[in-house]
């Protein structure tokens, strides 16, 4: 190992240390060099150093070496902090490569984390949405409750346990009232406002108060927002050949998702729609053919089911419950 | 009451201080007596050699002997260091120490007599 390599080695041992004792260590190398020659001693000698490298430095750090400091030319004002510089070195190199390479570390750490799956919530734990996603979302709401919005609001918690009919056709008669009032609501200017309003329910009612909401236009659209949470049926009568187990999804105004004799047993949900208060959606089981239709009703999901096989179609009643 | 940094007395550390018991050596010197005294199974390298020597000159063990004017030149000023007073106590109850974990093993017959 020549005396440059040990040199830059020497560069790990803390500053004070190198301060007194660089040259010795240097000359040291010197002597080492001088005295031992030959291919196994020079291998010898470098073995040394590696594995003396390795058990000085953390007695070296472990060190204290005593030195002069200097008094601090800044002024002291009481009752304040004051900053002082110990060492006047300048920064090294290395430090600031280390410096880099451990905030550059940690930051990937951070984004990885903060990009996985985080239940922070009960009623997330299902989902798969990460802490920034969440943030996002409850920073894209509106912070203040438009005229139309507050109507609709007012209609919803003050009837927390009125059928959903009924709690629709007031939040309709409120939002009409909202819009033809003298001062011009901004929800309606603002086309693309969203408003949110958490019912007492695990279901969460979406009215879209788009440009062209008008009293002759659709029902406000139902939509059950978690899957997981709130979207799984359970048949409570009605014939055992009908598929028992629902698992429906909505996004918008489409349907989609799973249903079948058992939850084991699923078949996908097939041209799922709503319309206003009513879901209409196609099974297809092997040799049959399940078409739904039905009206979402009292936390219940009520209607028709029909059935093709190759004998013909015959249609049951159907009631569903919610299961979670 | 602190611990001591040197407590237990690490081997390094002994072999300095038993190194400089007959007399004022300099830092190759040092490593040169202690591979001599240990029959070549122990060569102190610069990091163990001088990381021990602060940390014995902080316990006040050894202490650095200012011989400047005894003929070398300024560039090739070499530092001795001294057995203190303190230094030799505690090399002497270090060695004591061992002696009686040799009596111990011998005494278990796990040492023969062909030690000491």
């Amino acid at each position: 190992m020549s005396e440059k390599l040990y040199a830059c080695l020497l560069q790990l041992f803390p500053p004070a240390f190198r301060k007194q004792y660089q040259q010795e260590a240097l000359r040291l190398l010197r002597d080492r060099l001088r005295d031992e020659k030959g291919f196994l001693r020079r291998l010898r000698l470098g073995l040394d150093l590696l594995s003396d490298l390795i058990r000085a430095l953390p007695q070296a750090y472990r060190n204290s070496y005593p030195q002069a400091i200097p008094s601090s030319p800044a002024p002291h004002f009481e009752g304040g902090p004051s900053f002082q510089v110990l060492k006047k070195e300048p920064v090294r190199r290395g430090v600031v490569l280390i410096g880099g390479l451990v905030s550059v570390t940690t930051l990937a750490a951070f984004i990885y984390v903060m990009q996985g799956p985080v239940a922070l919530h009960p009623a997330e734990r299902k989902g798969h949405k990460s802490p920034i996603e969440l943030v996002m979302e409850h920073l894209n709401q509106p912070l203040t409750a438009d005229p139309a919005d507050k109507a609709l609001s007012t209609a919803v918690r003050s009837e927390p346990t009125a059928s959903r009919d009924q709690t629709a056709n007031a939040i309709d008669q409120d939002v009409d009232r909202a819009k033809s009032g003298p001062a011009p609501s901004r929800a309606v200017a603002t086309s693309s406002a969203l408003a949110q309003i958490v019912l007492p329910t695990p279901i969460r009612v979406q009215v879209r108060s788009a440009d062209g909401f008008t009293p002759d236009a659709p029902a406000p659209v139902l939509e059950s927002v978690s899957a997981g949470s709130t979207g799984c049926w359970r048949a409570m009568d009605g014939d055992a050949d009908l598929p028992t187990w629902l698992s429906l999804k909505q996004d918008g105004a489409k349907v989609s998702g799973t249903g079948g004799l058992n939850p084991s047993a699923q078949f996908p949900v097939l041209d799922g729609v709503v319309t206003g208060h009513r879901i209409s959606f196609g099974l297809h089981a092997g040799q049959r053919t399940f078409h739904y239709d039905l009206k979402f009703q009292d936390q219940e999901l009520r209607g028709t089911a029909s059935v093709t096989t190759a004998n013909g179609t015959r249609t049951a009643s159907v009631r569903f419950e919610r299961v979670r | 009451m602190p611990k001591r940094k040197l407590d237990p007395l690490p081997s390094a550390a002994f072999q300095i201080l038993l190194s400089l018991a007959d007399e004022d050596l300099h830092g190759y010197g040092i490593m040169r007596q202690v591979e001599q005294q240990t029959g070549g199974r122990m060569r102190l390298g610069p990091g163990t050699l001088y990381s021990s020597v602060q940390a014995l000159l902080e316990e006040g063990l050894i202490e650095e002997v200012d011989r400047s004017g005894e003929g070398a030149g300024a560039d090739e000023r070499r530092r001795y260091y001294r057995l203190t007073t303190a230094g030799r106590k505690v090399a002497r109850s270090e060695a004591e120490r061992l002696a009686d974990l040799l009596r111990v093993a011998r005494a278990k017959r796990i040492l023969r007599g062909d030690y000491v």
